[in-house]
């Protein structure tokens, strides 16, 4: 008997294991409201945000920090798998948000049930989320990329303004290339970023858009495509880019700017802030951003938008609270305060951000009115869901012309075909 | 003593205590003509004589376990293997049969990755043995501090991997590592240890360097149990340290070698975190290994289906390589 009691027992205690494996939270009170963060500056000024909704509404956030790349495969599974243990989804602008659009609740009815308003965002970047007339995400720290560069080095070598052509830009590179000081540096290293700046290049070389209007082929295999694909090239075998260059991602082309290895680089702007910090560097101050140069043929510049927003996932328990939080974030930072944290402010989205005294001391002396010109036009990834694979193809090619293996030619011809197959699925 | 004929045991047992006859509120526990009382349990099943319930439950419960957490993701994953499907696709896995296993084999980028995953299995394992039997040589002498070097060789194997991969990648830094810090003070270009040229042997080099004192920690414990009497009798002989090596010390540590062998095969064929953050599989493809394209294509590209196929090609490689060592294994031992 004593056997069979014990047997019954394990059994249970098997199966409740099991149930409780397969059970979700149902029933319970709603937990924390779950969100991921990338670490750097987005991370540091979501947090006092977050803790002043906490103290604002009780409502707990449970904000987990880890790198981009890893929250992005973290949600993808989470929304694959229909889990709903992330609430809010953080989206990369256009590129992660058309991965995920159909597991996101559109904002629109909520938006017009609460009266949110988001009208003094600037509207280009609202439409940075919106697929199909359907807004997933507000735009809480959206950046372009420009150049930046040393003023200190440009007076030195007696260049008075920025560069305005590319041939005036190589030309710049090579003099400011001297005494152990590099022309130029960039992001070569991975694909997430140098693509970005491809693309930046490319638009303003001429490029219409990088995929068909269908997304379904290449378009970025034409003259503008090479042109950018060679400059790239150009700049770092011609020895105007620190060696180990290929290597970098955003952090090392931001360390070796600060320690003055380099006189220029393209990088989003949120890094002249790191980069003009006298705690970080022995040339903060010096560092200014300019406008991109263009291509003869191109009368604008053109400038590629990254950044962050949170979507609401459909899979979520916690509705309610993920969307308060939601509307929190939309005003915080749509209309940053007096005591707005200039972590927030080095992403200006709205005019209440632009207007901003904090945000007029990160961009002194005008460098404000090229942010703004540059937000007012913004490009964007392309919206297909298969850009991340994409982008690895256009990474791995530019690596291969980098290392000499292929010609500018070569090397993009070789994405095209892969990125073709890519998109022809 | 009494035996149990359903059971076949035997075991001591108390004779049950009789029941008073005048008692007829009590149910007779037989009815004088050798049947079995009406409210005994009812028979067991031939099948099931002779066999303990709560023994077969303590081992049905791991087997299903394994089988939840083993065989089913194999399986699994071999029917994801067979199928395109994209994490990011609104439509579900579509079947394709052995395409993406024909796609692996004819995409050049692939079958790249495999030579080069091939070639860092044969170099860090083959330098990992080299190295580890040499200290596990040196650390079986004694002299004065022995224990405490023995320690401080161990310390790469207790490191985490991240930990491990943060460190050189300081250490390899082109503009102010310590490697090219030291060259620089014997007037030494510096080298670019993670550049197109180097960074593959770069990520050998720490891969050795952390799974070196594996080998070393087996052979060395296998060389302890080696009785001081056959090198004595070799000395006597006349024979040489090599001779020595090759005719006394291997055949007695061969099977703690081949243990190692297979250990850090199948360590250096899923080799990932260290060289991630090493070099993400850069410059370029100069480092990327099997387990670096399986987990983009998994979780960069979201491409489960050939991230599966590539996943049993890194399987058919350990397999291989497993078989082989088999083999030897049962070879007789090196004379």
């Amino acid at each position: 008997m004593k056997r069979r009691i014990v047997a019954l027992l394990a059994a249970t205690a098997l199966l409740s294991t099991v149930a409780a494996c397969g059970g979700g939270d149902g029933g319970s009170e709603p937990g924390p409201v779950r969100l991921l963060l990338p670490t750097g500056a987005f991370e540091r000024s979501m947090q006092p945000v977050l803790a002043a909704f906490t103290k604002e509404t009780g409502i707990k956030v449970e904000a987990i920090s880890m790198p981009q790349e890893d929250a992005r495969s973290r949600q993808v599974l989470d929304l694959n798998n229909r889990a709903g243990n992330i609430d809010l989804i953080l989206l990369d602008d256009v590129a992660w948000l058309s991965e995920v659009a159909a597991q996101l609740e559109p904002l629109d009815e909520r938006m017009a049930a609460d009266n949110v308003d988001i009208g003094d965002f600037l509207p280009q970047l609202v439409d940075v989320f919106n697929i199909d007339d359907k807004q997933y995400a507000f735009p809480l720290g959206v950046s372009p990329r420009t150049l930046i560069y040393r003023a200190d080095l440009f007076e030195a070598a007696g260049l008075t303004r920025p560069p305005t052509t590319y041939d005036e830009f190589l030309d710049y590179a090579r003099k400011l290339n001297t005494g152990g000081v590099s022309g130029f540096v960039g992001p070569w290293g991975r694909a997430s970023s140098n693509v970005s700046i491809w693309l930046e290049l490319a638009f303003n070389h001429g490029l219409e858009s990088a995929l068909s209007p269908d997304g379904k082929k290449a378009a970025f295999n034409n003259p503008a495509g090479v042109a950018a694909f060679k400059l790239m090239g150009d700049l770092y075998t011609g020895g105007l880019m620190p060696k180990d260059s290929i290597e970098f991602a955003h952090d090392g082309t931001l360390v070796a700017m600060q320690k003055g290895q380099a006189a220029m680089t393209i990088l989003p702007i949120t890094f002249l802030r790191a980069m003009n910090d006298k705690s970080a560097s022995p040339h903060a101050g010096q560092f200014r951003i300019a406008p991109m140069p263009t291509a003869a043929g191109v009368s604008t510049a053109r400038y590629v938008v990254t950044g962050w927003g949170y979507g609401l996932s459909k899979h979520t328990k916690n509705a309610d609270n993920a969307w308060t939080l939601l509307k929190f974030l939309n005003d915080k930072f749509q209309r940053p305060g007096a005591d707005a944290d200039p972590e927030q402010l080095i992403r200006p989205a709205s005019n209440t951000a632009f207007a901003n005294p904090k945000t007029q001391e990160i961009f002194p002396d005008g460098q404000i009115d090229i942010v703004r010109k540059a937000l007012e036009s913004p490009e964007t990834r392309p919206g297909v869901v298969q850009w991340g694979e994409i982008e690895s193809v256009l990474g791995e090619s530019l690596q291969q012309m980098f290392l000499g293996k292929m010609t500018a030619e070569q090397a993009l011809a070789d994405a095209e075909g892969k990125v073709n197959k890519i998109l022809a699925g | 003593m009494t035996v149990d004929h359903e059971s076949g045991r035997t075991g001591a047992s108390v004779e049950p205590a009789s029941v008073p006859s005048g008692d007829a509120s009590r149910p007779s526990m037989s009815d004088g003509r050798g049947k079995a009382p009406a409210h005994a349990a009812p028979a067991r099943p031939r099948w099931w004589r002779g066999r303990d319930g709560l023994g077969l439950l303590f081992v049905l419960a791991p087997m299903l376990f394994l089988f939840a957490v083993l065989i089913v993701p194999i399986v699994y994953n071999m029917w994801v293997s067979l199928h395109s499907w994209r994490l990011t696709d609104v439509g579900g896995p579509e079947f394709v049969g052995l395409d993406n296993y024909v796609e692996v084999l004819w995409t050049p980028r692939w079958r790249d990755t495999i030579v080069r995953t091939a070639a860092f299995v044969v170099l860090t394992v083959g330098l990992q043995v080299v190295i580890g039997f040499g200290v596990a040589l040196f650390l079986h002498k004694h002299f004065p501090r022995a224990r405490a070097l023995r320690v401080a060789l161990l310390l790469p194997m207790m490191v985490s991997e991240v930990a491990v991969g943060n460190m050189w990648r300081l250490l390899y830094n082109y503009d102010g590592g310590l490697l090219n810090w030291a060259l620089g003070l014997v007037g030494i270009d510096r080298v670019f240890w993670l550049g197109p040229d180097m960074a593959f042997a770069s990520i050998v080099l720490t891969d050795v360097w952390q799974n070196a004192p594996f080998v070393t920690l087996v052979i060395f414990a296998a060389l302890q149990t080696m009785p001081n009497e056959l090198l004595e009798a070799a000395d006597l002989d006349g024979a040489s340290g090599w001779v020595r090596i090759r005719r006394v010390i291997l055949p007695i540590v061969q099977p703690a070698v081949l243990l190692v062998l297979i250990f850090q095969t199948m360590f250096a064929i899923r080799a990932f975190g260290t060289i991630w953050i090493l070099t993400e599989g850069g410059p370029g493809t100069a480092t990327t290994l099997l387990s670096i394209d399986i987990f983009r294509v998994a979780l960069q590209s979201y491409d489960v289906g050939l991230a599966s196929t590539l996943s049993w090609f890194l399987v058919a490689i350990n397999l291989i390589v497993a078989i082989i060592y088999m083999r030897w294994l049962k070879r007789e031992p090196l004379t």
